[in-house]
């Protein structure tokens, strides 16, 4: 005879331990790498200003020496000063200083203040607009005659903004309101609320018709609740998904703008106003005032799109999708 | 068995305990062009059972969703009155019908894990229907009371199952959510829409034993749609049985096993005889001949049914004329 005695088994979460994080990061290098310079960027635009060995916006001199090596006085007694500009990169200053005697290295490692902040924050206020909006849309689609043609208006204009070459738009916008990185910020939240409300409306068509929405319904939820607590955060996966991947677009954007003279002005630290500086100069040789802040931009942008390329796949391969 | 029996409803009450009276209902397919309600009508007593029964596509699901006005956008209602507690819910504005579902009549729903929102916890689900319906109280006084709501649907472990995800029930643990969330504010009338279809046979009896108990000591009336003769037998007081949304035969539910009148209920009851549900048909009528107080309960005197249509074959036990 045998008896079955029934035990209650403790169910071991997953706890995230520094061995497992090792072994993954070894697995996964590229997105390793990527989540390392993103670590870095964010550092530099909390701190970047802050230790960097020379002010990103002041212009350098440096003081004259005669054959002996001495100080050259001027007529008050004071040390003589010369523009420290287009210095090469040396111990002095590692990525050598620009035209206007700006220190390349100290307005590099500034710029993440500007460029990502200008990222995150119309990244941020994109999805969420767009969101809104396209739970809305979503929602109302197809309901009341008064109310689906609101919808349907909303996301034709939706389609219009969609339709014009994002960057000319922006130029065109920045040229209205003016420039400047609240300015900037505006301009790209308006031009990123298309692509998320294109994503959570086509998820809100989805997710309204499922059972549970009924269900919700049935035992007396109001409209307003159905939409905000149960269908929003069914149906705004995909989009924030795309947000690393809008990011990445939101600096490039910017660093274009500000190429072209209409983002962020000098001489506050930007890199596409950096690269801007430099491009006469790449013929005569002076190659590091516009190489050393593309190099950082074209990193930044490339741990975004790494990382919204790797949330992509799992979110895909998670199971998350088709409910 | 159920032994505890509410004290306040006398023996053939009639107007004073009616809780939900529905005339003529009709309710019309646009897309199909068909009627998928045509003349329905019901009379619900406080604490009563009714069961309506009929094959998948006769309109069922459709009848309770009309009572309730969640009707599908391609589904118009013609005519009819659907009166509860004596107001006219016909005149409802779709806001006061929003503040009504869940405290005064809430409908429960089939489906298990893939009726409850995947991606919120139990426990906020039930804590949402609260919140929509007292929005002052705070947020822990309502988490409290979700957590008591569920260990009186009978919910072992409610601390932990408040926690849990859909994914992490099972159907029979999701189903009796989706009753706790349909019970969250006492509502008096409950629509249940085929929601133990799905569950095995054992899980099915107990979550239907433990709900009927709950309704009884609660005075709460359950219009219940199955296609399962052994439910309606053991837990309807009566029973409506429906055929392409016409409601044939609507009987007291002794009347309704011992002398069915229409062809179609015949046709209904002896598909049940070749199967295990007869076995379960006659225990029940065993149990409800015994128990003839319960029975006699609820019999309702003034139908409100054509009378051109129906055929008054007992007290409270209406037929409809049959075409040919």
């Amino acid at each position: 005879m045998t008896t079955t005695t029934w035990q209650a088994v403790r169910v071991r979460v997953p706890r995230l331990s520094a061995g497992a994080v090792l072994g993954a990061m070894r697995r996964q290098k590229l997105l390793t790498i990527a989540l390392g310079i993103l670590a870095v960027m964010i550092f530099l635009a909390a701190v970047g200003p802050i230790i960097a060995p020379h002010d990103p916006e002041a212009v350098l001199r440096e003081t004259l020496l005669d054959e002996r090596g001495e100080l050259i006085l001027n007529a008050q007694g004071d040390p003589r000063t010369q523009l420290a500009n287009l210095r090469a990169p040396s111990g002095a200053y590692w990525f050598g200083t620009d035209e206007k005697a700006l220190d390349v290295f100290s307005r590099t490692i500034s710029a993440p203040r500007v460029d990502l902040v200008i990222a995150i924050a119309s990244t941020i206020i994109g999805l969420g607009a767009g969101s809104v909006l396209g739970l809305v849309a979503g929602y109302a689609a197809g309901r009341g005659r008064l109310v689906g043609s609101l919808a349907e208006v909303l996301t034709r204009f939706m389609d219009i903004i969609q339709a014009f070459p994002v960057f000319i738009v922006a130029l065109a916008l920045v040229a209205v309101i003016g420039s400047g990185q609240d300015k900037v910020i505006y301009v790209l939240s308006f031009l990123f609320t298309p692509i998320f409300f294109r994503y959570v409306r086509a998820e809100t068509l989805l997710v309204r018709e499922l059972t549970f929405v009924e269900a919700e319904r049935a035992v007396g939820n109001p409209t307003r609740r159905i939409m905000f607590n149960h269908i929003l955060p069914n149906s705004v996966t995909t989009a924030t998904v795309q947000g690393s991947a809008v990011m990445g677009y939101a600096i490039l954007l910017t660093a274009g703008l500000s190429f072209v003279g209409a983002g962020v002005a000098p001489p506050t630290p930007e890199w596409g106003a950096m690269i801007r500086s430099g491009v006469e100069l790449m013929q005569s040789g002076q190659w590091w005032t516009s190489v050393f802040p593309g190099i950082t931009l074209g990193l930044t942008v490339f741990s975004l799109a790494v990382i919204g390329e790797s949330i992509r796949v799992r979110w895909r391969g998670s199971g998350l999708r088709g409910y | 068995m159920v032994t505890e029996t509410p004290d306040a409803t006398p023996a053939g009450s009639t107007a004073s305990g009616e809780i939900l009276r529905v005339s003529d209902l009709t309710l019309h397919h646009l897309v199909e062009d068909r009627l998928v309600i045509d003349g329905a009508f019901m009379s619900v007593d406080s604490g009563e059972v009714l069961g309506v029964m009929g094959e998948s596509g006769s309109g069922k699901s459709a009848l309770l969703f009309g009572i309730i006005r969640l009707l599908l956008r391609e589904v118009e209602q013609r005519s009819g009155s659907i009166v509860y507690r004596g107001e006219d819910l016909m005149a409802k504005s779709s806001r006061q019908m929003e503040e009504l579902r869940g405290l005064e009549l809430a409908m429960i729903v089939p489906g298990g894990k893939f009726s409850l929102n995947p991606v919120e916890t139990a426990g906020s689900q039930i804590v949402d229907v609260l919140r929509s319906h007292f929005p002052d109280r705070s947020k822990q006084d309502l988490a409290d009371e979700a957590i008591d709501i569920l260990r009186i649907i009978g919910i072992p472990d409610p601390h932990i199952r408040f926690q849990a995800y859909p994914h992490e029930l099972s159907g029979g643990m999701a189903q009796r959510i989706l009753i706790a969330k349909a019970m969250a504010c006492s509502p008096q009338l409950l629509l249940g829409d085929e929601f133990t279809v799905g569950l095995d046979v054992t899980i099915q009896a107990q979550v239907m034993d433990h709900f009927h108990a709950l309704l009884r000591e609660r005075d709460t009336s359950l219009v219940l749609t199955t296609s399962d003769l052994g439910i309606a037998a053991t837990y309807c007081d009566t029973i409506a049985v429906i055929r392409r949304g016409q409601i044939v035969e609507y009987a007291p539910v002794l009347d309704f096993f011992a002398n069915p009148q229409h062809s179609y209920s015949r046709l209904l009851l002896s598909a049940a005889r070749e199967a295990r549900a007869q076995q379960k048909m006659d225990e029940a009528r065993v149990d409800v001949e015994r128990d003839t107080s319960q029975d006699r309960r609820f019999v309702h005197e003034n139908l409100p049914a054509p009378s051109d249509l129906y055929t008054l074959v007992a007290p409270g036990h209406l037929v409809r004329l049959e075409d040919e």
